[in-house]
C-alpha cells in the first residue's frame, strides 16, 4: 500500500542570535543553513497495518508524513501511496487518503459541524446514501449526537477533536496518516479515540501510520514500529520483537511478608531497588518462570508481578544506542 | 462501493450548493462584523461631503458638477467599492502560516473555489447595509438620480461582476505571494492605497491633472470603480461604455495568466519548503 | 515613575526586535506611508483646483491638516493599536487574567506594553509635512502660536486615546471586536481635510459628536495662527472629559470581567 524508497526532505532555515543586537545583524544578513529533515528512508507498509511511528520532535516524522500525503515533494527518493506518486495530487488519491494533524481543523469555525460535514460530502462527492449510513456509524462509535449541532468554537477539545476526526474520514479513505491524533486531550478522551481508530482499520482493513507523544497510543494500536531519529531509521520492526532485543530482562516486583536481608535477596537476582518489603529485580527473560517458581518457594512472598520495562526507556536506549553507533 | 454514480455536472451543482449554503451561514453569523468593515471604505462618502461643500462655496458648480451630480457619482463610488471588496490576501496569509493551507490542499478540490464562494456569500450579506446607505443617500440630497436607465442597470451589473473578478484575481495573486514572502499582505494594503488614490474614490476622473490621465487609461485602477460608477449614472456613449466592457475583459485575461503561473509556482515552492 | 519609564523602554526593545524579523514589511510600509501623503496632496490639488480655497484654508494650510492627520494615524498605529487592540485578544484567550495579576496599574499595562515601529515613518513623516507647510506661509507662528499647538496635539492624542481605548475595552462585553476600532477610523478619514470644508451638519457632527476637528483642524488652527480663543477650552475640556471617561470605562469594565474559562 505504501512504499517508501530514500525518501529526502531538506530545508534550508534562517538563523538568527538572540537579542537586540542579533535581530539587527540578521536585518541586513541572514545566515542560512541547510536541514535534513528527512535523511535517505525506506520502508513498505501493507495493506491493512497500523504503524506507529516514532520519534523525538524535529525526527522527521511529520515531515514524512506531509510528503506521503503530497504536500512536500521530495528532495530525493521515491514514494507511492496506494499506487500514486503522492505530490500528483490526483483527485483519486486525495479521495484515497486522509491527514489529521493535531487540532488544525478543517471545520468552518463559527457553524456547527454538521455543516462541515455536508461540505466535505459535496466535496468527496459522496452519495446521499452513504453518507447517511457512514455518518450513522461515526455518531454511534464516537457518540456524537449532541456534538454536531453545536457550533465549532463552542465544542471542547476532545468534542472538536472527535468531530475533526469525522470530517477527515467521511469519505472513507484507505489510508490514514494522523499525526498527534490525541495531544492535548484527556485520558478518557484518548483512550475513545484509539479505539475508534482500532474499528475504523478493522471495519475498512484501512492503512495507518500514526505518530504520537503518548506511548500508550502507539502500544494500544501499532504491531509494528518504525523508530527515527535525525531523519534516519534507527528502528523498523515489530514492536514486540523490540522489547526482546533491546531488553532481555524483565522486573520482577516483589512484595514480601517480613524484613529479608539485603545479602540473602541478592542470591537469586540483581536487585533495581529495595525499600522495607518491597523488592525489584531484573530477571533475564529466559529465566522468568524458573526464578519466580523459586522465590515463592523460598521467601515469604506477599505478592508477585512481573511486567516489562517501561516502553520510554527502551526507545531511550534505542536513541542511546544509535547515536553512540553514529559517533564511534 | 458507490450505489448511484452521478453526472459530473451533478457533482459540480451540489459542490456549489454546499459550499454557498455553509459559507452564507457562516458570513450572517459575522453580520456586524461586516456591517463594522464596511466602515474601512468611507472614502467616497467623506468626499462626497467634501465634493459638496465645494460646490455650495462656489456658489453651485465646480467644474460642471452640481452638488446632486457629486452625490450621484460618490454614491455609485461607493457602491462598487463595496461590490468588489477582497480581503482573499488576508485568508491565504492566514492559512499559510496556521498550518491549515496544508488541509485545504488535501481535499479533492482547488481552495479557489473556497475562497471564492466566501466572497460571494459575504455580498448577499452585505447587500442589505449596502443598499440602505444609498438609498439614504439619495434622499437626504434633493435630485440625486443614481440609476440612469434599466439597460444602464444591467450593463452595471455586468461590468460590477467584472471588476470584482479583477480585484478578487489581484489580491489572490497577492496572496499566493505568501509562499515567498513573510507577509505579502503588506503588498495588499499598498494596492488598496494605490487603488484609493487612482481609482476615482478622491474625485471623479476629469478632475485629475491632464497629465495624469493618459496614465491612468493604462492601469486596472480605474476600471474597477470610476468607469463602473460612470456606467450606472449614464454619464458614458454607449460606444464608451463597449470599450470600458473590452478593457476590463483584456485586464481580466492578464491577471488570470498571472494567478495561473503563480499558482503553480506556488504550489511547487509550497511542495519544495513547506510553509 | 522611573518604574514605569524602564518597564516602557524594555517593553519597546523587546518589540522592536520581533519587528526586525519582518525587513520586507518595512520597506513596503515605508512606501505604502509615502504613496499615502502624496494621494492626500493629490487629492489637496484636486480640490483646490478652481477654488484655490479649501473651506477658507489655502494649500499649505490644509496640508498642516493633512500632517496632522497623517502624524495622528502614525501615532494610532505606533502606539495605540499594537496595545490596545490586544485588549480582544487578552480577554477571549484568557490571558488577560496575568496582565490584571501584575503589580502595576492594568490601564497602564495594556495601553503602553507594545510599540509598533514599522509606523514610526509615518510620525516622521506627518512632523514633516507640518513643518514643510508652516514654514511656507507668509507669516511664520510666533512662539506663542507654537506652544498652543503643541498643547493643543496634546489634547488631540489625549481624545484619540481616550476614544480608541474605551472602543477597545467593549471587548469585555463583546468577544469579538477586534475591527471595532474601524468604527473610529471610518470616520477619522474625514480629519484629512480641515473641518470647515463639509457641509453644514456635518461639520458640527465632526466637531462636537465625533470630535475630529479637535484632532487636526483646531490643532492645525493654532500652527497657522488661526485658532479662535473658545477652540482652546472646548479642546482642554474634551481631552480631559475622554481621559476621565476612559479611566472610569476600564474600572467599570473590569468589574464585569468573567475570566475565560477554558
Amino acid at each position: 500500500m505504501i512504499e517508501v524508497r530514500n525518501l529526502e526532505k531538506h530545508y534550508t532555515v534562517a538563523e538568527k542570535e538572540a537579542g537586540l543586537a542579533g535581530s539587527l545583524k540578521s536585518f541586513f544578513k541572514r545566515q542560512i543553513r541547510v536541514v535534513k529533515a528527512v535523511d535517505g528512508v525506506s520502508f513498505q507498509i501493507a495493506t491493512g497495518e497500523m504503524v506507529g511511528f516514532l520519534g523525538a520532535n524535529g525526527a522527521g516524522k511529520t515531515t514524512t508524513l506531509k510528503m506521503l500525503s503530497g504536500l512536500l515533494h521530495p528532495s530525493a527518493g521515491e514514494a507511492r501511496v496506494a499506487g500514486f506518486v503522492p505530490f500528483e495530487r490526483q483527485s483519486n488519491f486525495l479521495k484515497t487518503i486522509t491527514l489529521i494533524m493535531g487540532q488544525k481543523q478543517q471545520l468552518i469555525w463559527d457553524l456547527p459541524a454538521l455543516d462541515s460535514f455536508l461540505v466535505n460530502q459535496a466535496i468527496y462527492e459522496i452519495p446521499d446514501a452513504e453518507y447517511k449510513a457512514t455518518m450513522q456509524e461515526f455518531t454511534d462509535l464516537l457518540d456524537l449526537q449532541d456534538v454536531l449541532k453545536k457550533q465549532v468554537r463552542k465544542l471542547s477539545l476532545g468534542e472538536r477533536m472527535k468531530c475533526e476526526l469525522a470530517a477527515a474520514l467521511l469519505h472513507k479513505p484507505k489510508v490514514l496518516f494522523l499525526d498527534e491524533p490525541t495531544i492535548g486531550l484527556d485520558v478518557n478522551m484518548q483512550v475513545r479515540i484509539r479505539e475508534f481508530i482500532a474499528a475504523y482499520n478493522q471495519k475498512f482493513a484501512a492503512t495507518v501510520i500514526l505518530t504520537s507523544h503518548y506511548m500508550a497510543d502507539v502500544t494500544a494500536l501499532c504491531k509494528r514500529i518504525i523508530v527515527v531519529d535525525k531523519g534516519r531509521i534507527i528502528f523498523d520492526g515489530d514492536l514486540a520483537a523490540l522489547l526482546e532485543t533491546t531488553s532481555p530482562s524483565k522486573i520482577m516486583k516483589l512484595q514480601l511478608e517480613r524484613l529479608v536481608p539485603r545479602a540473602d535477596l541478592e542470591r537469586y537476582a540483581s536487585i533495581l531497588q529495595l525499600e522495607g518489603l518491597n523488592v525489584e529485580f531484573s530477571v533475564p527473560r529466559a529465566e522468568v518462570s524458573v526464578k519466580a517458581a523459586k522465590l515463592l518457594a523460598e521467601l515469604p512472598v506477599a505478592d508477585i508481578t512481573i511486567e516489562d520495562p517501561p516502553i520510554e526507556e527502551i526507545i531511550g536506549q534505542l536513541f542511546t544506542q544509535a547515536r553512540a553507533e553514529v559517533n564511534v | 462501493m458507490n450505489s448511484q454514480p452521478m453526472s459530473p455536472f451533478e457533482n459540480t451543482w451540489r459542490k456549489f450548493k454546499a459550499l454557498f449554503g455553509a459559507w452564507l451561514a457562516h458570513m450572517t453569523v459575522y453580520r456586524a462584523e461586516i456591517l463594522i468593515w464596511m466602515l474601512s471604505g468611507t472614502i467616497p462618502l467623506i468626499m462626497l461631503a467634501v465634493w459638496i461643500g465645494q460646490a455650495q462655496a462656489a456658489g453651485g458648480t465646480v467644474g460642471g458638477f452640481s452638488a446632486s451630480d457629486f452625490a450621484a457619482y460618490f454614491l455609485a463610488a461607493w457602491l462598487s467599492g463595496q461590490m468588489i471588496v477582497a480581503w482573499v490576501a488576508w485568508e491565504i496569509d492566514f492559512a499559510i502560516r496556521q498550518g491549515t493551507f496544508s488541509s485545504k490542499l488535501l481535499r479533492p478540490i482547488n481552495p479557489f473555489w473556497e475562497y471564492f464562494m466566501q466572497h460571494i456569500t459575504e455580498r448577499f450579506v452585505r447587500g442589505p447595509f449596502i443598499l440602505a446607505v444609498v438609498a439614504l443617500g439619495t434622499l437626504l440630497i434633493p435630485g440625486t438620480r443614481l440609476v440612469a436607465s434599466a439597460g444602464h442597470l444591467l450593463v452595471y451589473i455586468l461590468a460590477i461582476i467584472l471588476a470584482f473578478a479583477i480585484r478578487f484575481l489581484i489580491a489572490y495573486c497577492i496572496g499566493l505571494l505568501c509562499f515567498w514572502l513573510e507577509n505579502a499582505t503588506a503588498l495588499d494594503e499598498l494596492y488598496f492605497v494605490l487603488s484609493i488614490m487612482l481609482s476615482g474614490s478622491f474625485a471623479p476622473l476629469d478632475f485629475y491633472p491632464a497629465w495624469l490621465r493618459p496614465i491612468l487609461e493604462f492601469l486596472p485602477f480605474p476600471y474597477i470603480v470610476y468607469y463602473p460608477a460612470q456606467i450606472l449614472i449614464g454619464r458614458l456613449p454607449w460606444s464608451e461604455i463597449a470599450r470600458v466592457l473590452l478593457v476590463q475583459c483584456v485586464w481580466l485575461a492578464i491577471i488570470f495568466v498571472l494567478f495561473s503561473w503563480l499558482w503553480k509556482a506556488g504550489r511547487r515552492h509550497y511542495g519544495a519548503v513547506g510553509a | 515613575m522611573t518604574r514605569y519609564w524602564r518597564l516602557i523602554s524594555i517593553f519597546m526593545g523587546a518589540s522592536l526586535s520581533a519587528q526586525l524579523e519582518y525587513r520586507v514589511n518595512f520597506v513596503i510600509n515605508l512606501v505604502e506611508t509615502i504613496l499615502r501623503v502624496l494621494g492626500s496632496l493629490l487629492g489637496l490639488i484636486i480640490l483646490l483646483g478652481e477654488n484655490k480655497s479649501l473651506g477658507g484654508w489655502s494649500f499649505h494650510e490644509a496640508a498642516v491638516v493633512l500632517g496632522v492627520f497623517t502624524l495622528f494615524d502614525g501615532l494610532i498605529g505606533l502606539a495605540l493599536a499594537p496595545n490596545l487592540n490586544r485588549i480582544a485578544e487578552g480577554v477571549r484567550t484568557g490571558t488577560m487574567d496575568f496582565t490584571l495579576l501584575k503589580p502595576i496599574d492594568s490601564q497602564f499595562l495594556v495601553s503602553f506594553r507594545n510599540i509598533n515601529l514599522l509606523r514610526l515613518p509615518d510620525v516622521l513623516l506627518g512632523l514633516g509635512i507640518i513643518v514643510w507647510a508652516v514654514l511656507q506661509s507668509p507669516i511664520l507662528p510666533n512662539l506663542g502660536n507654537l506652544s498652543l499647538g503643541i498643547l493643543l496635539l496634546l489634547c488631540a492624542y489625549s481624545i484619540v486615546y481616550g476614544i480608541w481605548f474605551m472602543l477597545s475595552t467593549t471587548a469585555f462585553w463583546f468577544v469579538r471586536v477586534e475591527n471595532i476600532t474601524e468604527l473610529f477610523m471610518g470616520f477619522y478619514r474625514a480629519g484629512q481635510f480641515p473641518v470647515s470644508v463639509f457641509p453644514g451638519w456635518v461639520r458640527t457632527l465632526f466637531t462636537f459628536v465625533i470630535p475630529i476637528a479637535f484632532i487636526t483642524t483646531i490643532p492645525a488652527q493654532a500652527l497657522t495662527g488661526k485658532l479662535e480663543q473658545n477652540s482652546l477650552w472646548i479642546a482642554l475640556g474634551f481631552a480631559a472629559l475622554l481621559l476621565f471617561l476612559s479611566r472610569w470605562f476600564w474600572r467599570f469594565a473590569l468589574r464585569s470581567y468573567t475570566s475565560a474559562s477554558s
